[in-house]
């Protein structure tokens, strides 16, 4: 059956999202083979905006390239959370910071929240890895693209001698998404 | 129509197969609208580097057209469009960042999708136009499956773009929360590896950057950039202390 998934990321300027949103095309249509479409808004900074990166992917043809509702909402700061919570799609999925968002006036029964920025500093010294460990997170609840694939397109997007942490920041969403979900007893 | 063999089409490799048609027929639509209507502006950012040879890697290209003045952009919005082409607009007209003015869009071939943004910078465009070449036109023909695309069409040149991305105040965001993952950053550290030995390099840095307003903030930019490579992640950029010196005589 043919699948098409749309993918909002919102945050701030330094969680790295545009390019997230950028390997989450690249693996899907690049080393996965399907279709994909990424698109992105940087926020005026001095205005407390945040940043957004689109993402749509299917396995067939893309007729209408925007995303309007999205299936999966990760929000990493409460102005993305205030910003884009009435775009979530009725049934969708809402990925938050638990320290970050702490004003959910509009709580989905999909919502999760993760200590990600707290992760990030702990187990790296620096919250810089929050977009990396988010598109761990992500990985698991979108699942139609293969982690291998999100692995080789993120090889191939940051520094050179960096891959080890980055690597190691993915797989840590990961395991987040799914002990989150082994204790909800969720499939 | 004369084509130069300047430029190869080395980089349309780095484009993923099943993507590569509907670029190259996105350029040939862009470069149609460029020689049919003067249509004043010129392909900038990552897509640039990419038909210059500098990025050789497969990525998620957009394309970039910088424009003379926000009604141009209108002017080209409005004429942009050809039979199997579907454009669809993001941004209705173009939006008011602050620094710079855009207008997301997307063109499709076959529900095959590009972002292409028109973007207008107050100075921008000028300084884009003139480069270190003679023109900054890519001209060629490039043949793919038994068909022809023409390309025609002004492509920024990367010692320009160093400038550019170095004055932007993204970077100075990105820069200060030490985002290692900004793609502007990268560019940055990938144009000055491939150029850092060139004097001829430093010396148009030094010159050209007095056309902006803000051009004397290069240098401390720069500095600041590789002076904070390893917390960015760039440990394997090499950067000499004659980088430096050539910095300070800037």
């Amino acid at each position: 059956m043919s699948f098409r998934y749309e993918v909002r990321l919102s945050g701030d300027v330094g969680h790295g999202l545009i390019m997230v949103g950028k390997i989450l095309a690249e693996a899907a249509a690049i080393y996965d083979n399907h279709n994909a479409i990424q698109s992105q808004s940087y926020g005026e900074e001095s205005r407390g905006e945040a940043n957004r990166s689109d993402v749509i992917i299917s396995d067939g043809e893309i007729i209408y390239p925007k995303v309007e509702n999205p299936d999966i909402l990760l929000c990493l700061t409460q102005t993305a959370y205030d910003k884009y919570i009435h775009s979530l799609k009725p049934k969708g999925v809402l990925i938050v910071d638990s320290h970050k968002i702490t004003d959910l006036s509009r709580k989905p029964e999909g919502t999760h929240d993760f200590p990600i920025f707290l992760m990030s500093k702990e187990q790296f010294g620096s919250e810089t890895y929050a977009g990396i460990i988010s598109m761990g997170l992500i990985s698991d609840f979108l699942k139609v693209i293969s982690p291998t694939a999100l692995q080789q397109a993120l090889l191939s997007r940051i520094p050179k001698g960096s891959e080890k942490l980055n690597e190691r920041a993915f797989k840590l969403g990961i395991r987040m998404a799914k002990e989150e979900r082994g204790a909800m007893n969720v499939d | 129509m004369s084509f130069s063999p300047e430029f190869s089409e080395e980089w349309l490799q780095y484009v993923t197969p099943n993507r590569r048609r509907e670029l190259l027929q996105v350029l040939a639509e862009i470069s149609r609208l460029y020689q049919t209507y003067q249509s004043p502006f010129v392909l900038v950012g990552a897509c640039s580097l990419l038909i210059r040879g500098c990025l050789k890697y497969k990525a998620w290209w957009d394309v970039d057209l910088l424009f003379e003045s926000p009604d141009e952009i209108t002017r080209f919005h409005k004429l942009s469009g050809a039979p199997e082409l579907q454009i669809v607009p993001v941004d209705f007209h173009p939006i008011d960042y602050g620094y710079l003015q855009s207008m997301q869009t997307m063109w499709g071939v076959k529900n095959v999708w590009y972002r292409v943004d028109y973007i207008y910078r107050d100075e921008y465009y000028h300084f884009h136009s003139v480069s270190p070449e003679k023109d900054n036109m890519y001209r060629i023909r490039l043949n793919l499956n038994s068909q022809k695309y023409d390309l025609w069409l002004p492509v920024a040149h990367p010692w320009n773009i160093f400038i550019d991305k170095l004055l932007s105040p993204r970077l100075k965001f990105e820069l200060g929360v030490r985002d290692g993952y900004s793609i502007d950053i990268r560019h940055i550290f990938i144009l000055f590896s491939l150029y850092r030995h060139d004097p001829g390099f430093w010396e148009y840095i030094s010159r050209k950057s007095t056309e902006l307003t803000n051009g004397t903030n290069v240098k401390e930019n720069l500095r600041n950039l590789l002076l904070a490579k390893d917390e960015l992640g760039y440990q394997s950029v090499i950067v000499e202390e004659k980088d430096f010196q050539m910095i300070d005589s800037l």
